[in-house]
């Protein structure tokens, strides 16, 4: 993990506060997410994509998942699902789907906002912040040489 | 498709052997996984006369899939073998906590169907399912389990809720996670 692997939500010289729950959940509020710097940890192709690389076949479309982790204690964790397709000949990676996370959000109150609404909240912050570029960069040191040398 | 669950004496005459072998063809042959077992069965020190089986067969009874139940109340899999995957809670004892593992559904006769197929299985959804139920019907509250992040979409696709306890972490080339299924909400 490098510097570079790094997403900055926003810098914050301290992190926020959060505990780990009993359920497993880490609640925070949305601007607690999103002042904590979120480190890239790994990035994969779908499993039933490793089986089409292995193949001859040739993919217009391929999918796969990012995980990202915060430096915390507890660890905060995101991952997605990503896409990466041709739009007017230009290769766009686009995030698919609510996230995956440990994390449900609260409100000022210290309310659950529920998994969905966590999910779409968290989703709308990562689509503010340009993680594909470090994502496909582990992608492609993976695959360097061609996939069938997993 | 027929689904069952019950403990290995409660299971129907003879179909908890052929679960430990079933295991041992997913599990040893087909994934790999480096396990000591016994020859042609797969079976640990979690298989005790507590723990509760889920098993899919076809119609021609073969079976196509399965799953296991434990009561995180005594030593369980993720609590003697992945703790690290708590994120640094302790692993959950709890009655109204149970444990799915060896989970996985491969049709053994299908030609095409390779182990990464389980997670987009209707027979996985299924199980899962039943697991939910059968851990209902123990007082669970909350399944868990260390799996591959697969499950999730699987979980998601079968129109199930879950979230991690913690992050994923690279243990003998694979991503697991421990994932936690809400019985109640399901």
């Amino acid at each position: 993990m490098t510097a570079g692997q790094e997403l900055a939500f926003r810098s914050s010289a301290s992190s926020p506060q959060f505990l780990l729950s009993s359920d497993g959940y880490l609640r925070m509020t949305l601007t607690a997410f999103s002042a904590v710097p979120l480190c890239h940890l790994l990035t994969q192709l779908h499993d039933h994509q490793h089986q089409k690389a292995g193949s001859s076949d040739c993919l217009t479309e391929i999918s796969g998942y990012t995980e990202w982790v915060s430096r915390t204690l507890p660890v905060i964790s995101v991952s997605w699902d990503w896409t990466l397709g041709a739009v007017h000949g230009k290769a766009l990676c686009r995030r698919e789907g609510p996230p995956f996370s440990n994390i449900m959000l609260v409100d000022a109150q210290s309310q659950d906002l529920g998994a969905d609404r966590t999910a779409a909240a968290l989703g709308n912050v990562i689509d503010t912040h340009s993680w594909q570029a470090v994502a496909l960069t582990a992608l492609n040191q993976i695959y360097r040489g061609g996939p069938c040398q997993i | 498709m027929q689904l069952v669950s019950g403990t290995s004496v409660g299971l129907p005459a003879g179909l908890y052997s052929r679960v430990s072998r079933y295991r041992h063809e997913v599990f040893i042959q087909r994934l790999g996984w480096n396990l000591q077992t016994p020859d042609g069965v797969e079976v640990d020190q979690f298989d005790r006369e507590d723990t509760v089986y889920v098993v899919a067969q076809d119609d021609d009874g073969n079976i196509a899939g399965c799953g296991r139940l434990l009561p995180t109340t005594r030593p369980y899999l993720l609590s003697e073998i992945f703790p690290q995957l708590m994120n640094g809670a302790p692993p959950p004892s709890s009655p109204a906590v149970w444990e799915l593992s060896r989970f996985c559904a491969v049709d053994l006769n299908a030609k095409l169907s390779g182990p990464l197929s389980q997670m987009v299985s209707p027979v996985a959804i299924k199980i899962v399912r039943a697991a939910l139920e059968c851990a209902a019907g123990m007082g669970a509250n909350q399944l868990i389990t260390v799996s591959p992040v697969g499950i999730e979409r699987l979980i998601r696709r079968a129109g199930l809720r879950s979230h991690r306890a913690g992050p994923p972490v690279v243990i003998d080339g694979h991503a697991l996670f421990a994932c936690l299924i809400d019985v109640a909400a399901n």
